[in-house]
């Protein structure tokens, strides 16, 4: 659920790629360590990777440790790629689950907040050097939006913090860093997984 | 004979009392085309799965609702299907589903998951490359969104189930859910999507009129509030209410040109009403004699037959004619006299009929056998009427004011008599011969009812929009899987998917909707369960869940003892369409239907499906036509055969060579009508063939007055052949101009063929006879 991180840095990245360049090819990158605790395993999962965003058009979450995989997302749907084959591909108009995710993702790009205050109450908190926001879902029968208990995000000029607690009692902890904002093209690697095209085709 | 006349009014009032108590019983009127199909060419099972699936796809109803604004989008979509679910006319209406609709979709699967492989994973089980499951396993869980916990990992590690729930083919192709509501975004306008099922006939004219105005009132209601939006329908009851309007609206006018132009008519002849309530006396009494002698034998009566034996028992109109007119005589003479001088003619013309429409019997089809009991027994009631009471009903006293008028048709027998005349004779047999000619390399037969069917214009356009957004299939054709049970159904339902899959068939098997794709089938769910425990779990599990720090508790093979089977489909559950594709007849037979895609795509999956037993491609629209050229090409030779059998009747009267003069005329406008037809560029049809049965008979009733009328008396049986002519044209001929391919195949024969058979009808005298043979001399 750390996309709903991720689009949170949206609006504070659109703001500032704006205010110093009207081209429209601007990015976010990033370093990540996520860290996942799920209740009943001992051990949590740690990983951490790289990512990009592009305001528009999608997601790219790339993790390195413990396990090399690439996770696209797009308004086309969710890719997943394991040594260069896609092992995963699941259309936004198939999966309704994406396709919220999709537009949620879309909604804060736009820095559209109504689309955020129509599933989570929000709150925010400002001191001098940093804000604080934090969001409940307002129906737990939500099927996205539903199963969390509350998403908190801390952050100054960027997000550097996410904690997300899960109605089951499982947790997620996001740390960003090395956060820059690009205004270069994007590598043609990258821009190839976010034309929406997937990579070479696997089994399927 | 005035016994006789009481004779037959008592069975006549019998037979009303008969027929009255049968319509308020309420009749049985069949409309299946399929009925008349000949027995031994109708399998039980396939037509009851048809006729189920034929009245399930009639009322099935789509509307779109799309409005640049989603909230009001929604809102109008709400409002209509509250309309149509609080009618009472619906058995379901799907609209908004509960927003845990797809969890119980989750939760009906997962007891069975091991069972339930999406093609893909069943793939690699099979090539044995369950790594990149697990790959994908891993992936998922570190994905961003991964929505995973531990209970998903201990009942299902690799996440099986999620891989085949979003491989579940979707109802709608193009819509998706939003909020619970099937919704697309087309540009800036949001349409949402809502099914119902009615829950009566749709071809049924009052319930249709019910729907349509409680439909359209709410429509009228909804754009009133929101003018922005915009309503698209699709549904059977649509087109059928459209095309009863139109239909109804042209049956009135035509309907009403015919009345008036009759009465016209006959007020002009005979300057009084009285023949025109003969006449309709004569036929009504037919039909009703018919009508409920076929009711008593048959049990009911097909529509089509009800149809055309209405238009073949007016024929009777001849024989009305014939005596009427007798009245315009130059001697004075009773009613009695008139019908002795007149029934020669009529009972040879009705006899000649009667072997005419008798022949259908030979037909082995159920249809033609019924339109043969109802058109003779009509005919013969007509008849009855017309020599046991007309003379009681006629007026007695002669006509003295057609003079002009017989002067008028007697140019008809000037024609072919005067000896000046004879080039403008050949010049008309030349004409004749050329346009023959023409028309016989332009001749074009077409008994195909898709180029047949007239829809209309508005409720197309509507259509093609709707599955131009939708992309769903058009549902005339389809394919039926045949089993001793549901499962045997399922397992070839899953050969054919395999089939279309290997044929490279990839747009064809993505359009295609099965029950096999939702519930596998119980063999197919055994073997899965098998690799998923040999292939998947005994090699991968212990090292995978040491990477995730798993201790264990983890299920490693299936322990199910059920299978998943149709019947765990709920019939709130969004997927309570698939219930619908799986019949079962019983007496150790179930049917599955597999709905197909686009129709281009249909030959290459009809050469497939011919390879697999059990599994027949199923093209209504083009059964209908193969029926119909069928009925076509047995009533061709039922006309040829039934020329043959008038024939010792005329023969026994006028001798050899006298009979086959009477036989010219008519044979000659059989042969002729279809050509000039083909000359016009009209093609010919099986409703055409049904009209050539009643040209070739009403050709040797004009060709069979000629004969029998003789010195003064034929210009008077001319004057009856006229206005039998125009009655005809009045009542048929008109159905030229209809706007129904078949109504007007069927008028313009009786058009062009009973004014050819009039045209000619002197031949058959012998006073001309004698002279055209020797003019051809």
């Amino acid at each position: 659920m750390a996309v709903f991180a991720i689009s949170l840095l949206a609006p504070i990245c659109r703001a500032q790629v704006s205010k110093s360049s009207p081209t429209p090819s601007k990015n976010l990158s990033g370093r990540f360590e996520q860290t996942r605790q799920i209740t009943g395993i001992p051990t949590p999962l740690k990983s951490d990777g790289s990512f990009v965003l592009v305001p528009d058009e999608g997601l790219i979450w790339r993790v390195e440790h413990p396990f090399q995989a690439t996770t696209v997302i797009t308004k086309e749907g969710l890719d997943q790629i394991v040594n260069d084959k896609e092992v995963q591909r699941i259309d936004a108009s198939r999966a309704p689950m994406v396709s919220r995710l999709n537009e949620l993702l879309n909604g804060a790009m736009m820095r559209d907040w109504s689309v955020l205050r129509k599933d989570f109450a929000v709150t925010t908190s400002i001191d001098r050097h940093s804000w604080r926001t934090t969001l409940v879902p307002l129906r737990r029968d939500d099927l996205v939006s539903g199963t969390f208990a509350s998403i908190a995000i801390t952050g100054g000029a960027t997000v550097d913090d996410v904690e997300i607690t899960h109605r089951n009692g499982d947790s997620e902890h996001l740390r960003f860093f090395d956060q820059r904002i690009g205004y270069a093209p994007l590598q043609p690697e990258d821009a190839h997984l976010l034309g929406g095209k997937g990579v070479s085709q696997g089994s399927h | 004979m005035k016994a006789a006349a009481l004779a037959w009014l008592v069975v006549l009032i019998a037979m009303g009392a008969i027929l009255a108590v049968r319509v308020y019983r309420g009749i049985d009127l069949q409309t299946d085309m399929t009925a008349l199909l000949p027995v031994q060419e109708r399998d039980p099972v396939a037509d009851r799965a048809k006729r189920r699936v034929s009245a399930l796809l009639a009322g099935r109803l789509l509307v779109l609702i799309g409005d640049t604004d989603r909230s009001q989008a929604r809102s109008a979509g709400t409002a209509l299907a509250d309309a149509l679910s609080g009618s009472g006319m619906t058995t379901s209406v799907t609209y908004q589903l509960p927003a845990d609709a797809w969890r119980e979709i989750g939760k009906m699967y997962f007891p069975y998951r091991y069972g339930l492989l999406a093609q893909g994973d069943r793939e690699l089980l099979l090539q044995n490359r369950g790594q990149e499951i697990v790959d994908r396993a891993m992936a998922s869980i570190y994905a961003p969104t991964s929505p995973i916990d531990l209970q998903l990992l201990q009942h299902d590690p690799f996440l099986l189930l999620p891989e085949f729930l979003s491989h579940l083919p979707k109802p709608v192709a193009a819509f998706t859910p939003d909020e619970g509501i099937l919704s697309l975004q087309e540009g800036n306008v949001t349409w949402v999507m809502l099914v119902a099922q009615l829950n009566g006939n749709a071809y049924a004219g009052a319930y249709q009129d019910r729907f349509i105005s409680l439909f359209d009132g709410t429509c009228r209601r909804i754009v009133a509030r929101t003018p922005n939006v915009e309503i698209l329908r699709l549904g059977a009851i649509f087109y059928a209410h459209a095309g009863a309007g139109s239909a109804t609206t042209e049956a009135k006018r035509l309907s009403v040109v015919s009345t008036i132009g009759t009465i016209l008519l006959i007020l002009i002849v005979f300057r009084a009403l009285r023949p025109l309530w003969l006449t309709l006396l004569a036929i009504a009494s037919g039909v009703i004699f018919a009508f409920a002698v076929c009711l008593s034998l048959f049990g009911g009566v097909h529509a089509v037959v009800l149809l055309f034996g209405v238009g073949l028992n007016g024929i009777a109109v001849d024989y009305c004619w014939q005596y009427v007119t007798a009245r315009f005589a130059p001697d004075v003479l009773t009613p009695r006299d008139r019908l002795r001088q007149v029934f020669p003619g009529i009972a040879l013309g009705a006899g000649t009929t009667l072997i005419g429409y008798a022949t259908l019997l030979f037909a082995p089809f159920p249809g033609l056998i019924q339109l043969a009991v109802f058109s003779t027994v009509g005919l013969v009631g007509s008849f009855l009427t017309i020599v046991l009471w007309l003379p009681y009903l006629d007026s007695s006293l002669p006509l003295r004011h057609g003079e002009r008028m017989l002067a008028a048709v007697d140019y008809l027998w000037s024609f072919w008599q005067h000896p000046r005349l004879t080039p403008m004779r050949l010049g008309l047999f030349a004409l004749l011969g050329g346009a023959a000619i023409l028309g016989a390399m332009r001749l074009k037969l077409n008994n195909d009812v898709r180029h047949q069917q007239t829809l209309d214009a508005g409720l197309h356009a509507l259509e093609l929009r709707v599955r131009h957004l939708t992309q769903i299939p058009t549902r005339t054709q389809f394919l039926f899987v045949q089993g001793t049970n549901r499962d045997a159904v399922l397992q070839r339902e899953e050969v054919l998917e395999a089939k279309l899959a290997s044929a490279g068939n990839q747009r064809a098997l993505g359009g295609i909707q099965s029950t096999a794709q939702f519930v596998p089938s119980i063999v197919r769910q055994h073997q899965n369960r098998d690799l998923v425990t040999k292939r998947l779990m005994a090699p991968f599990l212990g090292a995978y869940l040491k990477r995730l720090g798993m201790a264990g508790g983890v299920q490693t093979g299936d322990n199910a003892t059920t299978y998943l089977t149709p019947d765990a489909i709920r019939s709130d559950s969004p997927l309570a369409f698939v219930k619908d594709l799986m019949i079962e007849i019983g007496d150790g037979e179930a049917v599955g239907l597999v709905l197909l895609p686009e129709d281009e795509q249909s030959d290459a999956i009809k050469r497939i499906t011919d390879s697999i037993p059990g599994v027949h491609f199923v093209d209504a629209p083009a059964e209908i036509s193969q029926l119909l050229d069928k009925y076509y090409r047995r009533a061709m030779i039922l006309v040829a055969i039934s020329v043959i059998l008038m024939m010792p009747l005329v023969i026994w009267r006028y001798g050899m060579l006298g009979g086959v003069t009477v036989a010219v005329p008519p044979v000659i406008a059989v042969i002729a009508t279809p050509l000039l037809l083909g000359a016009v560029g009209m093609d010919f049809t099986f409703f055409g063939a049904m009209g050539l049965v009643l040209v070739l008979s009403i050709g040797f009733d004009y060709a069979v007055f000629c004969r029998e009328a003789g010195g003064v008396l034929r210009t008077v049986a001319m004057l009856g052949i006229s206005l039998a002519l125009a009655t005809t044209l009045l009542s048929f001929g008109l159905m030229a101009l209809s706007a129904t391919f078949a109504v007007r195949s069927f008028g313009a024969t009786l058009l062009v063929g009973t004014t050819l058979a009039f045209l000619l009808s002197p031949i058959a005298s012998d006073s001309v006879s004698s002279r055209v043979s020797s003019m051809e001399r």
